[in-house]
């Protein structure tokens, strides 16, 4: 039973007699509490793809649905978290979970909402740094709080965008096992966006490949069926997980092959052209 | 050490980073590397400063203008406590006005002494300048007498030579005449004698010359006695004033004289020998009782001040500040949020932004100038005499122009600098409004006001400055008493002191201006979320 869908999504960018399309022909369903993680190169339209599911972005073509009814704005219902934090810089970390809270959970008032806050700030470890500004804190501490922000207004599907790529490896670790750690507690549907196989082999029930853009499109999945919870150290060792991971690696390194020998073809005639003299005088056939 | 790191966050805050290396002296961090910093940054500039002070001293006295000699930084100095002293006289004129009682009475005996004393200084001064101006005289006649005796002599002798000479050519005329000698003899011995008088008239201007420069040569002795004589008489003359304003134009003394008045009206009901005479006496009643309210409520009008000058100053361009803000920031605000509404104003700024404050200062006054008919009954100023402090401003037509000039001018940084903010909100926060569901004014609130704040400050810190600048000018021409008006009326008075107090002006000026400036750093630093800093 799918939850979240988009049926034969398109989307182009530039004026008419001159549209690339981005993305084409997307079908993609998510069951409910499923961990789907979409995984391509960088500029493939990874981002207009978690837009269009946050109803950031409007289809030119198709429909993005959750529970049956089309996506037409932003919604509670749709917590998305942004590849660069988009923390509000003039709020603390408290202000800005707080103002999303507000929002997203209205009838929260007074030593609740407080509570409330102060609940998901505590789950991303963050609780001493709830007085301070973005400006205050660390890239990981950042991305954490974005994570606070968009867990603590409790929606119903989860979309990620590459919410680790700005961190360095160990920090990135760790935030990804916070947010299984989350997850499994307070199962719900999560779409992540990444560009690292391992992350998504460790995290995702199922790996969806989004293929080299223009005209991007979702390839077929890879189901991720490796027990949970998944143990960092021990998962290296299983062999499903390195069967899956050359998998998805080759597949991918396939797609690049593909594009450079598709690029290879265009070849750009250069016009005949000589460049001029002009250290001697042009105007020797000119009449004065 | 808590404190220490608020000190010096309030300096870097303040934008007086420069004092960071003493206090981190005083609490003993690491000298060497302080005290260097000081040397480098504090001492230098100052020695700097103190060079620039000695050039001025060295040049000014070498240039002499119409208006006297360009101010050393001494004369700049003397104008400064003159003005000061000027200032201080006039508050101690206010309170003696009120005195009244046996503070009074104490007071004028106070003054009184004071004045016998003063009149027997100046009189002492004044005899030393008679025998001052005895001694310049001798010794001025001492240097003039051999020149003018030179001068007599050749004068003489050159009166003497042009006497000849006029002798010759009437002889040598009555020749021509009796046909003897050619005209043409006549007319070049005439020629030659023209030129011989010119080049004799020459020397004697030489000399002459010489002379008026030794008769304007200063005497020191004698200026200095001269200046000692005019300040201590100033000094009584500020006494004796205020001998009157303890006596006969003191308040509580005209009041009594008043009530006194009243009494004897009040008593002539009793001899009133004809009903029209009870009538006459009743209206005197009423009119005598009527000016003792009046005199109650009486306080002395001091004549306006340096201080008072810089208080009208600094009002007036606040005023027009926050005008150009209230009408700025909004307006700038639409202009970032709509498109449209930009491309309308968008010829409505250029156009007007380079418009001279002149030109504005003309037209407010023309317009602004409509609405007050009759400035000491309209509300406006009444409400303005009623507010503690503003009503010792006196606000008048003339300051409510320069306020309007002064927004008029302030307007555009703000405007411009705001739509410019709320323009380039960053297009993530535009997401996360979005995402949150926000409303107009929440977006407005939460998201577009506080991401455009440090660009609104950028620009409210350019528009104080430009207000201050293009007050000071719209002062001087709409004789609103202030700063710009005092520099004018040292221009137009030309006094020995004129120049200097242009300078003295100057330097007060740029002293508020750099206040104002800082106080709008530190609110720009304060709202800044990004640590971008303010440059200096």
């Amino acid at each position: 039973m799918s939850f979240l869908e988009m049926k034969n999504v398109s989307l182009g960018f530039g004026p008419y007699d001159n549209r690339t399309e981005v993305l084409k022909d997307i079908n993609l369903s998510v069951k409910e509490n499923e961990f789907v993680a979409i995984i391509g190169f960088s500029g493939a339209g990874k981002s207009t793809l978690i837009s269009l599911l946050a109803g950031l972005t409007q289809p030119d073509k198709g429909q993005v649905t959750i529970g049956g009814k089309v996506i037409k704005e932003p919604s509670p219902r749709l917590g998305i978290m942004f590849q660069n934090y988009s923390l509000l810089p003039w709020l603390t970390v408290y202000e800005n979970i707080e103002l999303a809270v507000r929002q997203a959970l209205p009838k929260l008032k007074g030593k609740e909402l407080v509570e409330h806050v102060e609940r998901y700030v505590g789950m991303v470890s963050l609780t001493p740094a709830l007085k301070k500004t973005p400006a205050e804190l660390s890239g990981g501490m950042r991305q954490r709080a974005s994570l606070a922000r968009t867990l603590a207004m409790q929606p119903e599907v989860l979309l990620l965008d590459e919410p680790l790529s700005a961190l360095d490896a160990l920090t990135r670790a760790n935030i990804q096992d916070e947010i299984i750690r989350i997850w499994e507690n307070d199962k719900r549907t999560v779409v992540m966006i990444t560009n690292d196989v391992e992350e998504a082999l460790f995290m995702a029930d199922r790996i969806i490949p989004l293929t080299i853009g223009p005209e991007a499109t979702l390839a077929d999945p890879f189901l991720v069926e490796i027990d949970r919870p998944r143990n960092r150290a021990e998962v290296n060792n299983n062999d499903t997980y390195k069967k899956l991971k050359l998998d998805v690696t080759n597949y991918l390194i396939g797609l690049n092959d593909e594009t450079k020998k598709s690029k290879a073809k265009i070849e750009i005639e250069m016009p005949d052209v000589q460049p001029l003299d002009l250290s001697k005088p042009l105007s020797k056939n000119v009449q004065v | 050490m808590e404190l220490k790191y608020k000190i010096l966050k309030g300096l870097d805050v303040s934008g007086f980073a420069v004092f960071d290396p003493v206090v981190r002296l005083a609490y003993g961090e690491e000298p060497q590397k302080q005290i260097r910093a000081i040397g480098k940054f504090i001492i230098v500039p100052v020695i700097f400063i103190l060079v620039c002070f000695a050039l001025t001293d060295w040049i000014a006295p070498k240039h002499k203008t119409k208006s006297g000699q360009v101010p050393d930084t001494a004369t700049i100095r003397k104008s400064a406590k003159i003005n000061h002293l000027i200032a201080k006289r006039e508050g101690i004129k206010t309170v003696d006005f009120l005195r009244e009682g046996a503070d009074r009475e104490k007071t004028l005996l106070e003054v009184q002494a004071l004045i016998a004393e003063k009149v027997a200084i100046v009189d002492e001064l004044k005899a030393e300048l008679k025998i001052q101006e005895e001694a310049y005289k001798s010794q001025l006649d001492a240097k003039l007498k051999p020149i003018q005796s030179k001068y007599d002599a050749l004068k003489a002798k050159y009166k003497e030579a042009s006497n000849a000479r006029k002798a010759q050519s009437k002889a040598l005329a009555t020749q021509v005449y009796n046909k003897q000698v050619e005209p043409s003899e006549l007319v070049a011995l005439l020629k030659e004698s023209d030129a011989q008088t010119e080049a004799e008239r020459a020397e004697l201007d030489i000399l002459k010359n010489q002379l008026d420069e030794k008769r304007s040569e200063k005497y020191e002795p004698l200026e200095l006695a001269r200046s000692n004589v005019d300040s201590e008489a100033d000094a009584l003359m500020f006494l004796k004033t205020r001998e009157q304003l303890l006596t006969s134009r003191n308040r509580s003394v005209k009041v009594a004289e008043a009530v006194e008045k009243k009494q004897g009206i009040a008593d002539s009901f009793e001899t009133a020998t004809s009903e029209s005479k009870v009538l006459n006496a009743a209206k005197g009643l009423v009119r005598q009782e009527l000016s003792i309210e009046r005199l109650e409520s009486q306080k002395y009008a001091p004549a306006a001040t340096i201080y008072l000058y810089i208080q009208r100053s600094v009002f007036t361009v606040i005023v027009g500040f926050l005008l150009a803000v209230i009408i700025g920031i909004p307006l700038g605000i639409l202009c970032g949020l709509n498109k449209v509404f930009m491309a309308c104003m968008t010829p409505i700024i250029a156009i007007f932004k380079p418009v001279s404050p002149v030109v504005w200062l003309l037209i407010f006054q023309i317009i602004v100038g409509a609405f007050f008919p009759n400035p000491d009954t309209h509300p406006l100023f009444v409400a303005a005499s009623n507010i503690p402090w503003v009503q010792t401003l006196g606000v008048n037509p003339a300051m409510v122009f320069s306020a309007c000039t002064v927004a008029m001018c302030a307007l555009w940084p703000s405007l411009v600098n705001t739509a410019l903010g709320v323009c380039s909100l960053d297009p993530d926060h535009v997401n996360v409004a979005r995402v949150l569901r926000l409303n107009f004014w929440e977006r407005l609130t939460k998201i577009i006001i506080p991401s455009a704040l440090p660009l609104i400050f950028a620009g409210l810190r350019i528009s104080m400055g430009v207000g201050w600048m293009v007050l000071i000018a719209a002062e001087a021409l709409s004789s609103s008493d202030g700063l710009g008006k005092f520099v004018w009326d040292e221009y137009q008075n030309g006094s020995s002191l004129t120049f200097a107090n242009i300078m003295f002006a100057c330097f007060v000026i740029g002293i508020i201006g750099f206040i104002l400036d800082r106080v709008m750093i530190v609110l720009q630093r304060i709202v800044s979320f990004d640590d971008s800093g303010a440059s200096v």
